[in-house]
């Protein structure tokens, strides 16, 4: 009997996952018996989405906790883009007939191989493998065992010790060790705590939480029933983004069978530990994601962050001790439980253990979910795990953590992921998000990008985060369109130290990062929009001329295509442009098949 | 425990709890600058304004966030911090579209309050208006007349329709103050110090004005024989009467400057000579008067005259006679006035001759016009080249045709002469006016002062100092020639600079006040201005052209009364109505702040004014969150909140409502906490401005908890009312509705303030004397026909308590009747005895003090938070912080949603439902047997009767669970807890027979009376209930409070009165209900009520033999009266009114009664009719009766350990607890009430 997985997560659903399902399931009618139809989460290769796996045997047999992927995954065949229409052949080649369809395959020795192999997987050690709709099969590879662990045989400092030994740090972005934050909150005098989990994930481009929930829901409980019977705290609250649909349901279906069977709610595990986890639903503001704001919408109130101290440890939500940590956080604990801190603390570097999972985007040829040991390279991870630039252009920068983060450029991306390390670009770590740039991206532009980003969603409480982002972002603009003065750059200076220097929350104390980091990296970039009214990258619209030259055939292509009809010229005469009519929209430049148009 | 910490190098120790800002205010190190911190809300932390700097942190900390901790080491003003505070001002101002002041006021050398000047004039309040304007010009009426007028050029009405007549309104003020006495600043003491003034033109004169007021002594030295200056020498008559001129002098003269005519700089003294003579400092103001040459040939032919020259011998009488035909050259105002002069002269044809166009001219434009009128030709575009000579005189000019070229340094354009185009001009005088200049030879020996080539003295701008130490100068021989008001505008700042060194030797810089200004941020087109009517300016009437030309009569007429009223009403408003209470306009002065450095994109909002009380103006919030958490935290009321994100965040009324439709209670707490103008009163009158007013401190009239108000003034009627300082209680700054707003009753101009008499049937006004004759011989009919039992006395418990001791004692020693009651309690049916049985005295037992610490409220019957807002509001505090409430109403009051527990016993039973209380705590043995043992008597007869008591009953009779009522059994049987038994003695609706008996009860009986801050507090509607018991105002009790079984009171009372009333004394207190029923009353004096607005006694009013009705309006019962009395409203009474916890508070009058008799004089009056004088020389000598009345009786309120019974011990009394029917809304007999509660119909509460 073979088993046949469809990746609906988010990533496969948008890509068409349901209709393959759909067509599977038609398959399944048709040859009864055949073989199991599952879904499951996200595989991580988001960019072959839809995924359908098919595999020996009904079920994974295997129960470990094994993070390497590669075995992991040793007997099925992953086929990639697959459509309804190419159903059919998986089921009568592959299924039925035991042939494997070679030129589909995404995965084994094919020329995709490195995407697995160099990833070592943890958080996402569930994901892409299980149902994340059946308790059954989490609990099959060794679920709520970890909580078991815990309750029958662990006090709650040694859960606390074994965390801190793991070394894990907090994976929101902050980096602040997890276990003395623990110690913390269930140090704090009083008896109601509360842990929460924050699955606000808002960075642009950023889906690692998403995946997680939506491919292991369990793992993410199962981690705060441990840190609520460490510290002492029985109520938990899941604060995750109503843009989450699929998230939020698989939560509820989580939170409901984990109460079912007794792993949730009064006497877990027939002990007296209490310990009950509901959902409040976030209204999509990005600095929700922040503690104190996130505590405010939790309590009903406008998500605006609060002067700290006293820190959430000691006074969060309704004024009682609060742990905070984030879904790939949490997702960490039950493995660290049964395989030791020590296994943890074995992979990275000194400062930073473990893995840390990365939402691949941008221009690499493999956008997707990732989860490397630390210490690997940023160069490491996108050419060996995702396989380089896309079309093979030039190596730019990379943007990680993201708008509170930085720009890296391309010479230095041979540092190894660590908190200390990445600190140093003046990047952050941050939650995992990681934007891949080439030749054709504009840092000023990017920086534009990101304060426009943060300026939009600044929760309006800090004069400088309020309106010094906003004055910020003016000057931007004026540079992108040529209005720039070198002036400017001194004032971007001095406006970022001042927002950074006195804002109340990370939001704006983060919020010039792009723009310090371009200015530091790319400043050329930055005299070029200015003193010569030129985009490099080609990007800004406003500075950029469309020429024809002699390439040109007069093939009347560009001209017809032109909204303005600024392009004129008798067939097979040369074409010209007329600057004045020409919008800059780039169309022209499109069409042309003789490479005839010039951006400049 | 205390912590050490460094700020500024200075070691200071202060609680770990403390912020830093809160260090720095309290031990006065720094006052930090801060928008969004308000000391009774939790930091926010918005602003950043209050960023400070901790060593070894490279960020800032918000200083009103951030706690001190051991060791910190904290920099309050670095230059990182300054710079940082500095941007941060700047960046908020970038996005604050708004104007401090009015474009007039902005662009008014002299920095007049013309807005507020405007509203005064509108008010008929030309004194005030003129004070106002003398604060920094003291030449008004010369203003009035000359004055370039920079405010009208600028006035925003020029994008609707013409501009206010300021100027024409500044000299009506002025003419009007000058009939009769003058206003008369107030002068400070001579200090002795002299200073001289070279120079009697404006800037000398308006400098010695302002060093007068300080106390200086200057002596202006006059080179000519009268003082004016240009104002006299250059300005011709027609223009500036000099008999004005010469009054405005006098006017500055008479406060004490000195002068000497006739004495020239150079010639008669030098600048050493007045130091040496002990003149501590020297002002030159020697104006520009010599006319600049034409620099043409033969220019000093005879009939050449310079303008200046020729206008000063015209004013001299010592002018050559003008006839034929003049050309003047020149386009200024001098040119302009030699012409007209001229033709005023006799000449025959008058030719003005100027080198540019009409539209360069810099003479006024008024003038041009008024010239043209006149009859003078206008030769533009020509200049003289020379003057040709015949018999030793000026035969023709020769002229030159020009042409304009390009713009030059004044960015007019420049003439250009036109080659070959010469002519000749054929005149009989030429008067050249192209120019002045100041005289500076006089100078010569006057060393270190600097001065340029253009013949001016250079001084500092702001500070005028010359480098000659103690030698200030300013004006025209500063600035060369410029208008008067310049000249005015440097007499002022040199004074100031002046002052400033004569006391301390420094020369202080002047810092420009900042003045956010929308002209900053774009061009304003006529839809950014407020929505106003149009209407054309209201012209002046002038001298018609025949006769004026003949004459040198003043042209312009002015003003009248009603057309200036008007005019000022033209006023659009432009400035703010926060004024100068401005916190982020005082700190962006302070930092120099430039609005343009950061300015981009910004947010308009439209202003709202849909709330009835309270105006927000969006673009001038700064995002700072006070009234957002003052509504939230304070009040629990959350009708405001912020919206959207980043550039876009907003403060908005709850779910984008207009903020009188979200569940805003109209208390306006946010108008006070607001640091700029955001959200203002929106005021009844029209005022936006005068900006600066008197700060007069007084107590509400409203409800009986006394809240402290701060009244701003300008004139008495010219006021409105905000909180008082958030340290004083009771109310620690805030105002309810009724507080804030109720006094604008006071303002509609409905008050009647003469006496009146009903003459065939109507009242019609009379003067005070016949007033009194009328109820002077009204009485003396109602003696003739009935007794005194006959006549009834009533008032308002609103008055203050000298006002109803002194209406009791002409009610009793005068009159001889007892009959005195309030209406207002008859109706209410509250009983204000209930206690005085049982406690010795119907008191509040406990104070704010208690009322604050309180563990667990008892709120029986009442609606706390509408019904004495303020202090329910606290109490609502009190519940988040961890106190607890039981409420026992069959209402679901605000506070329901705070309480522990909440029992809705229908209507009419709650003493049933207290009755069970006091059964089941006796059953559980919660009563305090010691206290009752010790303190009190018959008890066993109430736990007797109390025996039979059924929960179950109970619980049917109220319709209260048992389980509610055992949860309050619960509560209430803590023992340790302090209780705080609430209640109000005019919550009609949920009262039964004797409820306040059943709830004294159950609070003796857990010996929570008078001990260890327990007790009951009881509240009233009215704002002087206590006072009106204390002042005996009431038939069962006497002066002091106490019952009339009191024989020493009343014994003591005979012997202040010299009246022995006893005879008039009835023990039980007079039935005066039946009395009236029974048709036994045939005259009544009724002081601020209003019964014949209800049925009950509408009829008894109407059928009165003789009624005298003393009020502030006209209601039913004064249409009713014989005689009517006008009031004195407490806003101008002096005396006292005692609060509900018995704290005598002292009124503030803001002047005098517009009645021109306060209350008490009435009284006095009429006790004095009927043969009982009383002699008082002031309102202290009642206050002192009184309290010498009140203090023999025991100190109410506070009982420590015994009660003011006649034992000292509290007795158990047997109460009905008959299920009563009560109407649920109290009778408005109380006009002022009656009023507001019209106004206040769309609250919520």
């Amino acid at each position: 009997m073979k088993t046949v997985l469809v990746g609906l997560g988010t990533c496969g659903i948008s890509a068409g996952g349901e209709k393959v399902f759909q067509a599977l399931h038609n398959e399944l009618k048709e040859h009864p018996g055949a073989f199991v139809l599952k879904e499951t989460g996200c595989i991580g290769m988001c960019y072959r989405e839809v995924l359908v796996e098919v595999i020996n045997g009904e079920a994974l047999s295997s129960p470990t906790l094994q993070v390497d992927a590669d075995k992991l995954r040793r007997a099925g065949h992953l086929y990639g883009d697959v459509t309804p229409e190419k159903v059919g052949r998986i089921i009568e080649e592959d299924v039925l007939n035991g042939r494997t369809i070679d030129e589909w395959l995404v995965r084994g020795e094919g020329r995709e191989k490195g995407f697995f192999e160099n990833q070592i997987r943890i958080v996402l050690r569930n994901c892409g493998i299980i149902d994340p709709g059946s308790l059954d099969e989490y609990k099959s590879r060794g679920g709520y065992t970890a909580l078991e662990k815990v309750i029958r045989s662990m006090t709650q400092e040694q859960v606390i010790d074994e965390v801190i030994k793991s070394g894990l740090r907090g994976r929101g972005g902050g980096g602040f060790p997890t276990g003395t934050k623990w110690k913390f909150t269930r140090n704090a005098p009083g008896t109601k705590k509360y842990i929460i989990c924050n699955a606000d994930e808002g960075d642009p481009g950023a889906f690692m939480d998403r995946s997680v929930i939506e491919s292991d829901p369990h793992s993410v409980l199962e981690g705060m029933l441990i840190a609520g019977y460490a510290i002492g705290s029985d109520e938990g609250v899941i604060y995750v983004r109503a843009e989450y649909p699929k998230a939020v349901a698989r939560l509820r279906q989580a939170i409901s069978q984990a109460r079912n069977k007794g792993l949730l709610g009064q006497r877990v595990f027939g002990s007296d530990f209490i310990f009950d986890i509901r959902i409040k639903e976030g209204a999509g503001a990005f600095v929700c994601g922040e503690e104190t704001a996130l505590i405010a919408s939790v309590e009903g109130r406008r998500g605006m962050p609060r002067f700290r101290p006293p820190f959430p440890a000691i006074s969060g939500l309704w004024g009682k001790p609060t742990n905070i940590n984030n879904v790939e956080t949490f997702a960490n604990i039950p493995w660290i439980i049964l395989n030791g801190g020590s296994a943890f603390a074995s992979y990275g570097t000194p400062d930073s253990k473990g893995t840390k999972v990365f939402a691949m985007a941008g221009k690499v040829k493999r956008t997707g979910l990732v989860e490397v040991p630390m210490g690997i390279t940023i160069n490491s991870i996108i050419f060996d795990v995702c396989g380089g630039i896309l079309n093979d252009k030039k190596f730019k920068a990379v943007q990680m953590g993201g708008p509170s983060g930085g720009c890296i450029p391309a010479v230095m991306c041979d540092i190894p992921i660590d908190y200390q390390q990445i600190n140093k670009t003046g990047a952050i770590m941050g939650s995992g998000g990681l934007i891949v740039m080439d030749e054709t991206t504009c840092m000023v532009d990017v920086a534009k990008f990101f304060l426009g980003f943060t300026q939009a969603e600044s929760c309006g409480k800090c004069t400088f985060c309020r309106i010094g982002t906003k004055r910020m972002l003016e000057i931007l603009e004026r540079i992108t369109i040529g209005q720039g003065t070198m002036a400017d750059l001194t004032n971007l200076e001095q406006l970022s130290d001042q927002i950074m220097a006195a804002s109340l929350c990370g939001l704006g104390q983060t919020a010039p990062n792009p723009v310090i980091t371009t200015l530091k990296y790319f400043r050329e970039e930055y005299v070029a929009h200015i003193e010569e009214k030129k985009c490099p990258a080609h990007v800004c619209t406003t500075l950029l001329t469309y020429n024809i030259n002699d390439a040109c055939t007069g093939c009347t292509v560009c001209a017809k295509a032109c909204p303005t009809e600024a392009i004129t010229g008798e067939r097979k005469q040369l074409h010209i442009i007329d600057q004045e009519k020409c919008i800059k929209c780039g169309k022209c430049y499109t069409v042309c098949r003789f490479d005839a148009v010039l951006k400049n | 425990m205390m912590v050490t910490l460094t700020i500024n190098g200075k070691q200071v120790s202060a609680s770990p709890e403390k912020t830093i800002l809160q260090v720095c205010r309290e031990q006065n190190l720094d006052a930090i600058p801060t928008l969004c911190y308000d000391p009774k809300l939790p930091p926010f932390g918005s602003c950043f304004l209050c960023v400070v700097e901790l060593k070894g942190q490279s960020r800032l900390f918000p200083a009103c966030s951030t706690k001190v901790t051991e060791g910190m080491d904290v920099l309050t003003r670095s230059d990182r911090i300054v710079e940082a505070r500095k941007t941060c001002l700047e960046l908020l101002l970038s996005d604050h579209y708004a104007d401090c002041f009015g474009p007039c006021r902005l662009n008014c050398p002299a920095d007049v309050d013309i807005q507020g000047y405007m509203s005064l004039i509108h008010l008929g309040k030309f004194t005030e208006a003129v004070a106002l304007i003398k604060e920094k010009n003291p030449l008004p009426s010369v203003c009035g007349r000359v004055c370039t007028r920079k405010c009208e050029i600028n006035c925003r009405r020029n994008l609707v329709d013409t501009p206010v007549g300021i100027d024409f309104l500044k000299r009506y003020a002025a003419d009007q103050d000058m009939i009769g006495d003058m206003w008369q600043p107030e002068v400070q003491d001579p200090n002795g110090e002299r200073v001289a003034i070279i120079g009697g033109g404006p800037a000398g004169l308006t400098c010695a004005y302002y060093l007068v007021l300080e106390g200086y002594e200057p002596t202006i030295f006059e080179a000519l024989p009268k003082l004016g200056g240009m104002l006299r020498y250059g300005i011709p008559e027609y223009r500036l009467p000099k008999d004005v001129l010469d009054k405005e002098i006098d006017w500055i003269l008479g406060l004490g400057v000195k002068v000497e005519t006739n004495k020239k700089l150079g010639k008669d003294f030098s600048i050493d000579d007045l130091f040496k003579q002990g003149f501590k400092s020297v002002f030159i103001g020697l104006g520009a008067q010599v006319g600049k040459p034409m620099q043409v040939e033969n220019e000093d032919a005879g009939g050449v005259l310079s303008g200046v020259e020729f206008l000063k011998q015209v004013e001299m009488k010592t002018n050559p006679k003008i006839a034929g035909k003049v050309v003047v050259v020149g386009g200024g105002n001098t040119a302009v006035d030699a012409a007209r002069t001229s033709l005023r002269l006799g000449a025959k044809e008058v030719i003005l001759l100027y080198r540019r166009t009409r539209s360069e001219m810099p003479a006024n434009v008024m003038e041009i016009e008024a010239a043209e009128h006149e009859g003078v030709v206008m030769e533009f575009l020509a200049a003289p080249v020379s003057v040709n000579i015949e018999d030793n005189r000026m035969k023709s000019i020769k002229c030159i045709r020009m042409e304009l070229g390009e713009p030059d340094s004044s960015g007019r354009r420049r003439p250009v002469p036109v080659k070959g185009s010469e002519y000749d001009l054929d005149c009989d005088w030429v008067i050249s006016a192209i120019g002045q200049e100041a005289d500076l030879d006089g100078l010569d020996n006057s060393g270190k002062i600097a001065v340029t080539k253009w013949k001016t003295i250079t001084a500092k701008e702001g500070t005028f100092d010359t480098g000659r130490p103690g030698v200030f100068a300013g004006g025209d021989v500063v600035t060369g020639p410029a208008d008067a008001i310049d000249a005015i505008a440097a007499g002022r700042l040199a004074a100031r600079a002046i002052v400033k060194y004569i006391k301390t030797g420094v020369i202080e810089p002047l810092t420009n006040r900042f003045e956010s200004r929308r002209d900053n941020f774009h061009k304003l087109t006529p839809t950014d201005i407020p929505v106003i009517e149009k209407s054309e300016r209201h012209h002046i009437e002038e001298l018609p052209v025949e006769q004026r030309i003949k004459t040198f009569d003043e042209v312009e007429y002015a003003y009248d009364d009603e057309t200036a009223k008007a005019e000022a009403l033209r006023c659009a408003e432009c400035g703010c109505d926060a004024g100068l209470a401005c916190a982020l306009q005082d700190y962006c002065t302070e930092y120099g702040v430039d609005q343009m450095r950061f300015l981009g994109e910004f947010n308009r909002y439209k202003v709202d004014t849909r709330h009835p009380f309270i105006k927000i103006d969006l673009n001038k919030c700064i995002r700072c969150g006070r009234c957002v958490n003052t509504c939230s935290d304070i009040l629990n009321v959350s009708a405001l909140g912020f919206v959207n994100r980043g550039f876009r965040t907003i403060v908005k009324p709850a779910l984008e409502k207009a903020l009188h439709e979200t569940n805003c209670v109209a208390c306006g707490n946010c108008i006070d906490v607001c640091p700029t103008g955001a959200i203002v009163e929106k005021m009844p009158f029209r005022r936006s401005g005068p900006w600066e007013m008197d700060s007069i401190y007084n107590i509400c009239n409203y409800c009986s908890v006394g809240c402290n108000i701060t009244l701003k003034v300008k004139t008495p009627d010219l006021f409105f009312v905000t909180g008082a300082s958030h340290e004083t209680k009771p109310n620690y700054g805030e105002l309810c509705v009724r507080g804030r707003f109720g006094y604008e009753q006071y303002l509609d101009g409905s008050r009647i303030t003469r006496p009146m008499v009903k003459k065939a049937g109507k009242l019609v006004p009379v003067s005070w004397d016949e007033a009194f004759l009328a109820v002077e011989s009204g009485l003396r009919r109602i003696l003739e026909d009935h007794t005194p039992d006959q006549i009834l006395v009533s008032a308002s418990p609103k008055l203050t308590n000298e006002e109803l001791y002194l209406t009791g004692r002409m009610a009793r020693a005068a009159l001889g009747t007892n009959n005195i009651h309030s209406f207002y309690k008859m109706l209410s049916g509250a009983d204000y005895h209930a206690l005085d049985e049982m406690l010795g005295g119907t008191y509040s037992t406990v104070g704010v003090e208690e009322l604050e610490r309180a563990d667990i409220y008892l709120i029986v019957g009442s609606n706390p938070t509408a019904e004495n807002p303020v202090l329910g509001w606290r109490i609502k505090r009190k519940i988040r912080q961890g106190a607890r409430a039981i409420v026992i109403n069959s209402a679901a009051i605000d506070l329901t949603r705070h309480a522990t527990a909440w029992a809705d016993p229908r209507r009419g039973t709650i003493s049933v439902l207290l009755n069970g209380i006091i059964a089941e705590l006796i059953r559980r043995g919660s009563v305090d047997s010691k206290f009752v043992n010790d303190k009190t008597s018959n008890f066993n007869q109430i736990k007797e009767k109390l025996s039979a008591s059924d929960i179950a009953e109970v619980s049917s009779i109220t319709g209260v669970s048992k389980q509610v009522i055992g949860t309050i059994v619960d509560v209430l049987s803590e023992g340790d807890k302090k209780i705080v038994a609430w209640y109000n003695l005019d919550s009609r609706s949920e009262r039964s027979t004797e409820d306040l008996k059943a709830l004294a009860t159950l609070m003796l009986s857990l010996g929570k009376i008078g001990t260890g801050g327990s007790g009951i507090a009881l509240f009233s509607h009215q704002c002087n209930f206590t006072g009106m018991q204390l002042a005996g105002f009431d038939n069962r009790l006497l002066p002091g409070g106490v019952p009339v079984t009191n024989l020493r009171i009343l014994d003591e009372v005979k012997k202040i009165w010299t009246t022995d009333i006893s005879s008039i004394i009835k023990s039980g207190g007079t039935n005066i209900s039946r009395k009236i029923r029974e048709d036994k009353i045939r005259a009544a004096l009724i002081f601020g009520e209003n019964p014949a607005v209800t049925e009950e006694y509408n009829s008894f009013i109407n059928n009165l033999e003789f009624l005298v009705v003393a009020d502030l309006f006209r209601t039913e019962t004064v249409n009713a009266a014989d005689v009517f009395l006008p009031l004195s409203s407490y806003l101008e009474t002096r005396g006292h009114f005692t609060n509900w916890s018995g704290v005598q508070q002292e009124l503030h009058p803001i002047g005098e009664p517009p009645t021109g008799m306060a209350a008490v004089d009435i009284l006095k009056h009429l006790c004095s009719l009927v043969g009982h004088d009383v002699e008082y020389r002031s309102v202290k000598d009642i206050t002192e009766e009184l309290n010498q009345l009140v203090m023999q009786t025991l100190p109410l309120g506070r009982i420590d350990g015994s009660f003011m019974t006649a034992d000292g011990k509290a007795h158990f009394t047997p109460y009905s607890d008959v299920v009563m029917t009560t109407t649920p809304t109290v009778p408005q007999v109380l006009p002022i009430e009656a009023r507001l509660a019209e106004r206040l119909k769309f609250i919520n509460t």
